[in-house]
C-alpha cells in the first residue's frame, strides 16, 4: 500500500511538471504572434492587412457622413505645452453602428476620442482631435486617415492646420557670437545687443539676470512698437551684453542665465555669449590638420619617428599693410621641431595677408611622447608692430 | 526498450500527448480567425495599398533633366520617427530614390541642397556634418547653399572644407552663396554661382542668405568672421555674370522667409526655379508662380525631398515639380548610405 501511494505521489508530481512545462510552451507560442499576420505592409507581399474596424458586410451598412467642405480644421496659433482640440461632427445615416477608427496621421503628436466610440443609426458624434505639442512647429496640415467600417466611405482623410511657436525666443537663436574684438579699433563696440521675445504671449516678465563671471554684464529693455514689428514679437525685451575693457586675448565663452515669467509659469533660459579677442592673427587648419583655436596649438598625432610628420595651417594677418611678416627668430623645444612661413601670393583682400606656415618633425627624429603639459612648443619672434612674438603647443607622438 | 517504458509511464505520456494538442489548437485556431478575417477584408486593403503608393512621376516623359531639391535636413540621418506607422526620410531613401531617377529611369540627373545639414554646432553635429557631405557627394550633389547652421560651424571648420574652395573644380558638391563673405575676401569661398552641364541643358545656379536671418545668428554690433552682405544688391550682380553663360535654366536656392524670397523673386524676375527655405515641415506639394519664377518647398527634416523635371520642348509645363515623401515602403534601404551612418556611429 505504501509502494502504491509513494507511487501515485510521484505520478502527481509529474503530472503537475509536465502540465506546467507543455502550457508554458503553448502560451509562449500564442503570444509571440506565430501564425498571425505580419502588420506591415509591402507593396510587393502576397500578404494581407488586419482591417481594424473589419468592413460591414450584408444588407445592414452604416453609413459614414460629413460634408467636403467640413473635412478640414484649424488649431490655430498657440505655444508649446498648450492644449488645442478640433471636433468633427460625423453623423450616421445608415441602420447599424458606425465605427471609426484612425488609421495614421502625418506625426506621432495627436490623439484622438471617438464620441461615443460607435455611432448608432440615425445619430451624430464626435471625432475630436487633441494636440499638445511639446516643441514648436512651424504653420503647416496635419494629414488624418481614418477607417470606418462602412465600406462606401472606407477611408476618411480630414485635414487640420495649426502653428506652435515657443513661448519665447531667443535672438540670436543658439550662441550669441560678437565675433572678432580689437580693442585698437576706435570703431570697436564693447557693447551688442541681442533680444528675448514672445510671438505669443502679450506680455511676460524678465525677472533676472546672472553672468557667469565679471568679464559681462547686462541691462534690459522693454522693446518698443517698431522692434516689435520687426521681429513679429508681441513682446519683448532687448538684452544689451557689455564686455568688459581689456580683455585678454584669446576666446572668451561666457552665459548670462535669465529667469522670466508669464502669469502661469516661470522659465529659465541660458545665453551663451562668445567673443574672440586675437592679435592681428588669424590661424585656420588647412586639410585634416588638427588645430585648437583655444590652445594656439597643432596635434600631429601618432607617427613612426622614420617617416616623421608635416602639418600646415593658414595665418590671417591684418594691419601689415606694404610689409611681408618674417619669422625673424625660432626656439624650438624640442630642437628637431621646425616651421616655415611662406605667403601666399595670389590670395586678395582688402585689409589681409595670407601665409600658410608648415611644421615639420623630420624623418629620423628621435622618438618621443610630447602630449599636454609636455607638449612641443615652437616660439617665434615677428617684425608685426603688434604682435611680436607667437607662442605655438605642438602635441605629438612618434615611435 | 520503448514499450516497457510508456506502458510503466502511460499516465503521464498520455498527458503530456493531451496538453501538447490543446497547446497546438489553440495557435492553429488563432491562425485560422486570422486567415478568414483577412480574406473579407483582403481586398479593400489591396487596393489600398495600390491607391497609397502610386508609382511615381506617372505623367512624366523622359524630362531633359531631373533636379533633385532637398534642405534642412537638420541633422536626420535616418528617418524622422515623427509617426510610428509611416517612417519618412532617411538617406537611405532618398539615395534609394536617387537610383531610381539615375538606373531604372535612366533621366540626367543633379542635385542641390538648400542648406542646414545639421541643427546645431556642437562637436558631434560637425563629425555628422561631415559625413553627410560625402553621402551628398556619393548621391552626386554638386550644389550646396550656405544656412544659418552652416554659418554657425564657423569659419574655423568652413575654410577645412574643399567644398568650400571657389578655386577647386574637381570637388563635388560646392558650397555656393552669392552674398556671404569669409575674412571680407573673395578668395576663401564661397562660390557666387556655379555653371553645370547635365544632358547639354546649362543650369546656372547660386544661392543667398536671408537679411532677415542677420538676427537668428549674429547680435547687433557684432563683427563676425562671416559677413552677410545685402542679398539684393548681391543677387544683382551675380545675376548679371550668371546670363553672360547664356545658360537654359537659372536656379536660386534662397535660404530666407518665404516673405523675403517672394521679395527678391519679384524684384529680380530671371530666376526660373527658386527653392525656399522657412515652410511647412512636410513642404509644399504645389508650387507658387511670380511671373515666369516657380518657386518651391520641401519642408524640414529630409523627410520629403523635391523633384524638377524640365521639359524644354514643352512651352506650357517647361517646369514641373512632385514632392516626394521619403517612405520606407517605397524606398529600400541603401548599402552605400548604411554604411556611412555606421561609420558615422562608429
Amino acid at each position: 500500500m505504501n509502494e502504491s501511494f509513494n507511487r501515485r505521489s510521484r505520478v502527481t508530481q509529474v503530472h503537475t511538471v509536465s502540465m506546467l512545462v507543455v502550457m508554458g510552451v503553448g502560451i509562449t507560442v500564442l503570444l509571440s504572434g506565430y501564425g498571425k499576420d505580419d502588420p506591415k505592409v509591402r507593396i510587393n507581399s502576397t500578404r494581407t492587412l488586419k482591417r481594424d474596424p473589419p468592413l460591414a458586410t450584408g444588407n445592414k451598412l452604416p453609413e459614414f457622413y460629413l460634408a467636403e467642405d467640413k473635412r478640414k480644421g484649424s488649431f490655430g496659433v498657440f505655444t508649446v505645452g498648450m492644449t488645442k482640440h478640433v471636433d468633427f461632427e460625423i453623423q450616421n445615416k445608415g441602420v447599424i453602428p458606425l465605427i471609426i477608427k484612425k488609421y495614421r496621421d502625418s506625426c506621432n503628436c495627436l490623439d484622438f476620442k471617438f464620441i461615443p466610440e460607435e455611432i448608432p443609426p440615425g445619430e451624430s458624434g464626435i471625432l475630436r482631435a487633441i494636440y499638445k505639442p511639446t516643441a514648436p512647429r512651424k504653420a503647416g496640415v496635419f494629414n488624418l486617415f481614418f477607417r470606418t467600417n462602412d465600406p462606401k466611405n472606407e477611408e476618411v482623410k480630414l485635414q487640420i492646420s495649426g502653428s506652435v511657436v515657443p513661448p519665447f525666443e531667443l535672438l540670436p537663436k543658439e550662441r550669441w557670437d560678437f565675433g572678432e574684438i580689437d580693442y585698437r579699433d576706435p570703431k570697436q563696440r564693447t557693447t551688442f545687443c541681442g533680444y528675448v521675445i514672445s510671438k505669443f504671449l502679450p506680455s511676460f516678465e524678465l525677472n533676472s539676470m546672472e553672468c557667469s563671471s565679471k568679464k559681462i554684464s547686462v541691462t534690459k529693455t522693454p522693446i518698443d512698437a517698431e522692434m516689435k514689428k520687426k521681429y513679429h514679437a508681441k513682446s519683448g525685451y532687448a538684452i544689451d551684453v557689455k564686455l568688459e575693457e581689456h580683455l585678454s586675448v584669446g576666446v572668451l565663452y561666457e552665459g548670462v542665465t535669465i529667469s522670466l515669467s508669464t502669469g502661469d509659469y516661470l522659465v529659465g533660459k541660458l545665453i551663451k555669449v562668445r567673443g574672440l579677442r586675437l592679435g592681428p592673427f588669424m590661424f585656420q587648419a588647412i586639410g585634416d590638420a588638427d588645430w585648437s583655436p583655444e590652445e594656439n596649438g597643432l596635434d600631429l598625432g601618432s607617427f613612426s619617428s622614420r617617416t616623421g610628420k608635416t602639418a600646415k595651417i593658414a595665418v590671417i594677418v591684418k594691419d601689415l599693410k606694404d610689409i611681408d611678416l618674417k619669422l625673424t627668430n625660432i626656439t624650438t623645444d624640442p630642437k628637431f621641431l621646425k616651421i616655415k612661413l611662406v605667403k601666399v601670393k595670389n590670395f586678395h583682400s582688402k585689409t589681409r595677408q595670407k601665409f600658410e606656415l608648415i611644421f615639420e618633425v623630420p624623418p629620423n627624429s628621435p622618438p618621443m611622447t610630447r602630449l599636454g603639459k609636455e607638449a612641443g612648443i615652437i616660439e617665434v619672434e615677428t617684425n608685426h608692430p603688434f604682435a611680436d612674438r607667437i607662442r605655438f603647443l605642438i602635441n605629438f607622438v612618434s615611435y | 526498450m520503448v514499450l516497457p517504458f510508456i506502458r510503466r509511464f502511460e499516465y503521464e505520456v498520455s498527458f503530456i500527448l493531451l496538453c501538447g494538442c490543446v497547446a497546438m489548437m489553440i495557435t492553429g485556431c488563432g491562425e485560422k480567425k486570422n486567415t478568414a478575417s483577412s480574406e473579407s477584408n483582403s481586398v479593400s486593403s489591396k487596393v489600398e495599398i495600390v491607391r497609397e503608393l502610386r508609382p511615381l512621376f506617372m505623367d512624366w516623359k523622359n524630362p531633359a533633366v531631373a533636379i533633385l531639391l532637398s534642405g534642412e535636413l537638420d541633422g536626420y540621418l535616418e528617418p524622422c520617427g515623427c509617426s510610428p506607422e509611416i517612417q519618412l526620410g532617411g538617406l537611405s531613401h532618398r539615395a534609394d530614390l536617387v537610383r531610381m531617377i539615375q538606373k531604372d529611369k535612366n533621366w540626367p540627373y543633379t542635385a542641390f541642397d538648400l542648406g542646414n545639414i545639421v541643427q546645431r554646432d556642437r562637436r558631434q553635429d560637425k563629425i555628422k556634418f561631415r559625413h553627410i557631405l560625402q553621402a551628398f557627394s556619393q548621391l552626386n550633389y554638386r550644389s550646396i547653399a550656405l544656412g544659418t547652421s552652416e554659418i554657425r560651424l564657423g569659419a574655423d571648420l568652413l575654410l577645412t572644407l574643399e567644398n568650400l574652395s571657389p578655386n577647386n573644380k574637381d570637388v563635388k558638391p560646392n558650397f555656393i552663396d552669392a552674398n556671404i563673405e569669409i575674412y571680407e575676401s573673395t578668395d576663401f569661398g564661397p562660390r557666387r554661382f556655379q555653371i553645370l552641364e547635365v544632358n547639354h541643358i546649362k543650369i546656372a545656379v547660386t544661392a543667398i542668405v536671408g537679411e532677415g536671418l542677420k538676427i537668428e545668428l549674429f547680435p547687433e554690433g557684432a563683427n563676425p568672421a562671416i559677413k552677410i552682405q545685402n542679398p539684393f544688391v548681391s543677387l544683382q550682380k551675380t545675376v548679371a555674370e550668371m546670363k553672360k553663360h547664356q545658360p537654359d535654366l537659372l536656379v536660386l536656392l534662397a535660404h530666407s522667409s518665404q516673405e523675403e524670397t517672394r521679395e527678391l523673386t519679384r524684384k529680380i524676375a530671371d530666376f526660373d526655379l527658386v527653392l525656399s527655405a522657412d515652410g511647412p515641415e512636410d513642404g509644399l506639394p504645389d508650387p507658387e508662380k511670380i511671373g515666369k519664377t516657380m518657386i518651391v518647398n520641401v519642408g524640414k527634416k529630409g523627410k520629403y525631398v523635391g523633384v524638377v523635371g524640365y521639359f524644354p520642348d514643352d512651352n506650357k509645363n517647361r517646369l514641373r515639380f512632385k514632392l516626394i515623401d521619403l517612405d520606407r515602403r517605397r524606398f529600400k534601404d541603401h548599402p552605400a548610405m548604411m554604411k556611412m551612418m555606421k561609420d558615422y556611429q562608429q
